[in-house]
């Protein structure tokens, strides 16, 4: 479903991720863990074909990935409803389905129905008409994963979904993706370990490289290593500061 | 107050500016809720001066002020899109310049060109009582093409304002439809100065808007509620300036300021 080969990028002279080599089968549900700034994002934003890869290179569904397909759906990490955003939580879902259907117009009634299913099923069915900027942060992260799903994705893509709700929030997020995790690949940054090593199946540890296990491969010396290759880089650097 | 209303819709020229107050309000409600919810006020303000440079240089070269200035709000609104999304950094120091600089070229032109003057006046503060058929046509005609290109293009303006990032990855070229949202600002904008003033098109812009956005649950409902008030203080507006003998385009924006005081204050003291 995902291929990526010797996949290399930065942001001028920092290299962001080298060498990185992953393949997501379909069914898979995989968790990405590393520091921040280890590329984490970053390497979601290459699957969605947001950045173009420097080196290597990356297939998601066979191609290259471009913007605009309705089989990847994205939930990014946090995002703020704009203050005087008049806009209700169905609407918020039904900007998921600009990829699909028709380019023009207002959305229809077709499009109202989809999204109102969407949201049942997320269990919040009874927030559709609630304005987005008067939900709670886990009520809202759920829009989110209505918006991204209500295309009918293969593929989900989420960046650290539960980093600014509450913890009876965030399982219920997380009970929620488990279940999703049956019917769709999932591909997902956490800083939650407990929850990537009981409930995922495979793990990749993002550092600048890339380290992929399963989840029984997934030790404290591997945790460890992840995060520690950061500490060195700190390290080094201050030691070249004196120049 | 309804012989007031009356004697002023008695008299011809009253009934034109009501007319004219009313198809700038729809322009306003419309377009005001973009720059409301895009928070691009400063832009239009930075657009709406910054057309007195198309104005200048149309008079001096014997053109058409309405030309220069559509001309030169499409410009301007293509630069600061272009450069919006070149350095966000700086983006309001850019707008400033642009603003002032603008104005400058146009005080240049008009500071050449003998007898026009006077008219920049009525570019700041309008001359809403003396609105023309002609200026009523042009008007109705651009309200209809706002309503037909919010139509088309609703949910990609709106997946824009809410989530630019979100709209690229679903293939939404949101470059281009920025840009285009600009150009439609900049040209209600352009429009509104000819015949209300640059004071009472950017009064008209933002605070029927702003005040709607509190009230309502979609963008549509907020353009319809901004449209309402907008007509509501224009009617106002124009209701006390008549007998009085006040300049119009004033009493409007102070209407619509006392509104919007009201209504912050009023959520101020629910907190």
């Amino acid at each position: 479903m995902i291929e990526i080969e010797h996949l290399g990028f930065s942001y001028g002279d920092q290299p962001v991720l080298e060498d990185v080599c992953i393949r997501v089968e379909p069914g898979d549900f995989v968790g990405l863990i590393g520091p921040n700034g280890g590329g984490k994002t970053t390497l979601l934003k290459l699957i969605l074909g947001l950045l173009q890869p420097r080196e290597g290179r990356i297939r998601v569904f066979g191609v290259a990935p471009t913007p605009g397909s309705t089989r990847v759906g994205w939930v990014p990490q946090h995002h703020e409803t704009p203050e005087h955003f008049p806009v209700s939580a169905q609407e918020v879902v039904m900007m998921g389905l600009l990829g699909c259907g028709r380019r023009f117009g207002p959305f229809g009634r077709g499009e109202r129905g989809q999204a109102r299913a969407i949201l049942e099923r997320l269990g919040i069915g009874e927030l559709a008409g609630r304005r987005m900027d008067g939900l709670s942060g886990g009520q809202r992260q759920r829009v989110l994963i209505g918006r991204a799903l209500v295309s009918r994705p293969e593929l989900l893509l989420l960046d650290e979904p539960t980093a600014n709700v509450d913890p009876k929030a965030e399982g219920e997020i997380l009970d929620l993706l488990k279940d999703l995790g049956r019917e769709v690949t999932i591909l997902m940054v956490s800083h939650d370990l407990g929850f990537v090593s009981a409930h995922v199946n495979r793990v990749a540890c993002v550092n600048v490289h890339l380290a992929c296990h399963t989840t029984a491969g997934l030790t404290g010396e591997v945790i460890e290593n992840t995060y520690r290759r950061k500490l060195d880089l700190v390290i080094h650097d201050h030691g070249a500061s004196p120049h | 107050m309804p012989t007031v209303l009356e004697s002023m819709l008695m008299s011809g020229f009253m009934r034109q500016a009501a007319l004219a107050g009313l198809l700038a309000s729809l322009a306003c409600g419309i377009m005001g809720a973009y720059v409301v919810i895009r928070r691009i006020s400063f832009i239009a303000g930075g657009i709406s001066h910054a057309v007195l440079a198309g104005m200048g240089c149309a008079v001096f070269f014997h053109g058409s002020p309405l030309w220069g200035a559509a001309i030169s709000a499409v410009l301007v609104a293509l630069v600061i899109g272009w450069l919006h999304q070149r350095t966000r950094e700086s983006e309001d120091t850019l707008i400033a310049s642009v603003w002032t600089v603008g104005m400058a070229v146009g005080v240049l032109f008009i500071y050449k060109t003998p007898g026009y003057a006077a008219d920049l006046f009525s570019y700041i503060f309008g001359n809403i009582l003396l609105v023309s058929g002609a200026d009523l046509k042009a008007m109705a005609a651009f309200d209809v093409f706002i309503l037909v290109s919010v139509f088309a293009f609703y949910r990609r303006f709106m997946a824009v304002c809410y989530d630019e990032e979100f709209a690229r990855i679903q293939g939404v070229s949101t470059r281009a439809v920025y840009m285009f949202l600009l150009c439609l600002v900049a040209l209600t904008v352009v429009l509104l100065v000819q015949v209300v003033g640059v004071i009472l098109a950017m009064a008209l812009l933002t605070i029927p808007a702003a005040i709607a956005s509190r009230w309502t649950t979609s963008l549509s409902g907020m353009m319809a509620l901004a449209t309402v008030l907008g007509a509501l203080f224009t009617l106002l507006g124009l209701a006390i300036a008549y007998p009085l003998d006040l300049p119009a385009g004033a009493t409007v924006v102070l209407i619509a300021g006392a509104f919007y005081i009201f209504f912050a204050l009023g959520r101020l003291s629910q907190r």
